[in-house]
């Protein structure tokens, strides 16, 4: 499972994640996500600075690729000047976002 | 557990369905902490197993469902832990998927294929089989640190 901490301070959010992110738990974090999303419409003119913080997520299979490559496309498409970053991400996940080429695309930012 | 000389093996047979990975991720994490493999090495394992358990839950029955047999095997002497995957679903064979395009951009990218793609990178070994009617997976390594038969202690 995942425990999902959210600090939002005007357009920026951030998530400290901590657990795994794997079929069981991605899907509770595309869901709070995209309930940040909907807030961010309605009240930040949808325009988002999100930050994944990665310290304490121990594990991330390909689930937790399929929501961070959702959040990435959807954020894409928001206001401009809205970006996303995923920060502090343990090495054996910064080997997965390697080996699947997400660094091409994603500031990734190791701990 | 299964202790035959120096083999180790941990076997189960449940429902494929994502909702079990929960009990087979703690299943195979006990198995790998049991024979002291290191940190690295579990995840490695954990991740291959997780990626093929579900791919059999989403792709090898129709909504009737089915049983997937999962088994764990600790070889001591080449300090190597492999992993069978059976099932009676349809006739699939994850290793012939295409690689996915991993440097395609966001916008043209999908995650299929990525599960398949991270094991092959993870495990030394992927071999798929049809026999009697079952899907068969079988794929492994050898533990790069630590397990019990690395310095021959039991």
């Amino acid at each position: 499972m995942v425990n999902i901490d959210k600090i939002r301070d005007d357009h920026k959010v951030i998530y400290e994640l901590s657990g795994r992110i794997d079929t069981q738990s991605a899907p509770d974090l595309q869901d709070e996500i995209d309930d940040c999303f909907a807030e961010t419409e309605r009240e930040y003119e949808n325009k988002i600075e999100l930050v994944l913080d990665f310290k304490n997520v121990q594990y991330m299979s390909s689930a937790g690729l399929r929501t961070v490559l959702y959040t990435k496309k959807k954020v894409d498409k928001m206001a401009e000047g809205s970006k996303m970053e995923i920060i502090n991400i343990q090495p054996d996940v910064m080997e997965v976002f390697n080996m699947t080429g997400f660094t091409d695309f994603l500031p990734l930012n190791p701990i | 557990m299964e202790n035959i000389d120096n083999v180790k093996s941990e076997k189960i047979s449940l429902s494929a369905n994502d909702k079990n990975w929960p009990h087979l991720y703690n299943l195979s994490k006990t198995f790998m902490s049991s024979i002291g493999a290191a940190r690295k090495d579990i995840l490695d394992i954990l991740l291959s197993i997780e990626e093929i358990f579900v791919n059999v839950s989403r792709y090898a029955y129709s909504e009737i469902g089915g049983n997937v047999t999962v088994e764990i095997m600790y070889i001591g002497d080449s300090n190597e832990v492999i992993i069978f995957f059976e099932d009676s679903g349809i006739p699939f064979d994850p290793t012939s998927r295409d690689v996915p395009n991993i440097h395609d951009s966001p916008s043209k990218r999908s995650i299929g294929g990525l599960g398949i793609y991270i094991v092959k990178n993870l495990m030394d070994f992927v071999i798929y089989n049809y026999v009697d009617n079952k899907n068969r997976l079988k794929f492994g390594k050898k533990l790069k640190f630590g397990g019990e038969g690395k310095d021959g202690n039991g």
